[in-house]
């Protein structure tokens, strides 16, 4: 293999590939976050007793907070160029709860006059939802539309996959759309995604699933499959089973690019196929939190829909 | 950074300090995207990333009273932004490996500068490697920082860097000479 460049050289450009810019979301978060923090606190134990804070205190200190840094981040948005505080409407965001009901006085999206589905509301990755409000992701094929709800978030998107989750840790409610490119076969074999998925999916040992029920998405007909991880399945580092890959960089049990779940989650897997392509529907928290989280990501299933682009 | 801007930031510095919010947020604008760049590529992970900038920042706040040297505001932040970071890897991370986002903004390399092969390989053997190890590539390698600058700013002897880094790199070097051993062999078998 022929190596244009020299260790040290290659090593410095592998790290150049990451992001420069941090999320919007993060500045927002740390603005809202400066009032309730006291002065010369020791960091670790505040931070553990933050985290430990019970979800209602911190959604109440988040809202406060929202309130009181207004004035700061109105003085400081024009520091970064673009609007830190979003859209079309200057309102700070507050940090993103654990709650999936979280009341949000997140910025709404204008409705782009480029958006692929009129009507909607075209969104980029890190956009805050709102209740009410139906979105499309920017680059999804087939492109779909959705009715979001309050403090959930679109944390990312590409033409085969799309995410949105509540909270700061995916294991609170995840939404997932993924178009596979590749599955991973119990023992880490990769191979291409069979014709029957749900079949396939049935015969992995390392999950429990229940029988599959039918279900509508969008107007197509799909199939549900309830389900956890298998006690003793056979995990990855990150104690996480990669079941699918979608389109990106090789698929490998331990891929960063791809759909699994972790030991504890609880999740609903629908394939559904929609115009001749198999989308995977992932709808996952963990176990503790699954039967809170369950009516907003069915909600979300049930407001699909799968129009065709305009000039498509 | 010319003079008009270092003494612009020195006073934000002394203002925050003084606990101005206004000043502080304007710090964290002007600083955020150098450290979630930093904290990236130490954890390698987004979502992580984020939470340990989070910390940094909030940390950054409660602690800059403390701060002595005012013109050393930058290597001070990213410190905490280094500890931040050792703390999310150590964090209970049962959820990591479920899913990343490609990153929008990755720069179009050609494929002859990163072979596929040669990012896979370093990047599962820089997940192998200690978080302080991490940090002392990426500062070197990433930022730019001499081994000596590196060390003050992690707060450890030059000594201590320069054998992190030696580590680091000859595990890194041996990962990447494995994998091209091993298509070297793969090749000759299928030829």
């Amino acid at each position: 293999m022929t190596r244009p460049y020299g260790f040290d050289e290659l090593l410095s450009a592998w790290l150049d590939e990451g992001p420069e810019v941090a999320p919007r979301d993060l500045f927002e978060a740390v603005l809202v976050a400066i009032p309730v923090r006291r002065r010369r606190r020791p960091l670790g134990a505040l931070g553990k007793r933050l985290r430990v804070l019970p979800t209602p205190v911190r959604l109440a200190a988040g809202i406060a907070a929202a309130i009181a840094v207004g004035v700061v981040a109105f003085s400081i948005a024009g520091y970064r160029g673009t609007s830190l505080i979003g859209g079309a409407s200057p309102t700070p965001t507050p940090t993103p709860s654990a709650s999936p009901v979280a009341p949000s006085s997140a910025p709404s999206v204008s409705p782009s006059p480029t958006s692929r589905i009129t009507g909607t509301v075209q969104i980029a990755d890190g956009s805050v939802l709102k209740a009410g409000a139906r979105y499309t992701p920017t680059s999804f094929t087939p492109a779909f539309t959705f009715v979001g709800q309050d403090g959930w978030t679109l944390k990312g998107s590409d033409s085969s996959s799309a995410a949105f989750w509540v909270g700061s840790d995916i294991n609170h409610g995840l939404f997932m759309v993924e178009r596979p490119a590749q599955v991973i076969e119990v023992g880490g074999a990769v191979a291409p995604v069979p014709t029957n998925l749900v079949a396939w999916l049935q015969a992995r040992s390392d999950l429990v699933l229940s029988k599959p029920t039918k279900v509508t998405v969008g107007g197509f007909a799909g199939q549900l499959l309830d389900g956890t991880v298998r006690a003793g399945a056979q995990v990855n580092g990150g104690n996480a089973i990669n079941i699918a890959c979608f389109a990106g960089p090789p698929c490998t049990p331990d891929s960063s690019f791809g759909l699994g779940f972790a030991a504890d989650n609880h999740f609903q897997l629908v394939v559904v196929s929609v115009r001749g392509q198999t989308l995977l529907v992932d709808m996952t928290a963990n176990v503790a939190a699954w039967d809170a989280v369950r009516p907003h990501l069915e909600a979300f299933l049930t407001g699909f829909a799968f129009p065709l682009p305009a000039g498509g | 950074m010319d003079r008009a801007g270092t003494e612009m930031d020195r006073q934000l510095v002394v203002q925050a300090r003084d606990g101005n919010r206004n000043a502080f947020a304007s710090l964290v604008a002007g600083s955020i995207d150098r450290c979630y760049a930093l904290a990236y590529r130490i954890l390698r992970d987004p979502e992580l990333a984020h939470d340990a900038v989070q910390v940094a920042m909030l940390g950054a706040w409660e602690d800059l009273p403390d701060l002595r040297d005012l013109d050393r505001f930058d290597p001070w932040l990213s410190r905490l932004v280094v500890n931040a970071c050792y703390g999310e890897a150590r964090r209970e991370r049962r959820w990591t490996a479920k899913l990343h986002m490609i990153s929008p903004d990755l720069p179009t390399l050609p494929d002859s500068a990163i072979a596929f092969a040669d990012r896979d390989e370093l990047e599962r053997a820089f997940r192998r490697l200690p978080p302080e190890q991490r940090a002392v590539v990426v500062l070197h390698h990433y930022r730019g920082l001499p081994l000596t600058e590196v060390a003050t700013t992690l707060g450890i002897p030059a000594g201590t860097a320069r054998s992190r880094l030696h580590n680091a790199t000859r595990q890194l070097r041996a990962a990447i000479e494995a994998d091209a051993r091993t298509a070297s062999r793969t090749n000759g078998q299928s030829a």
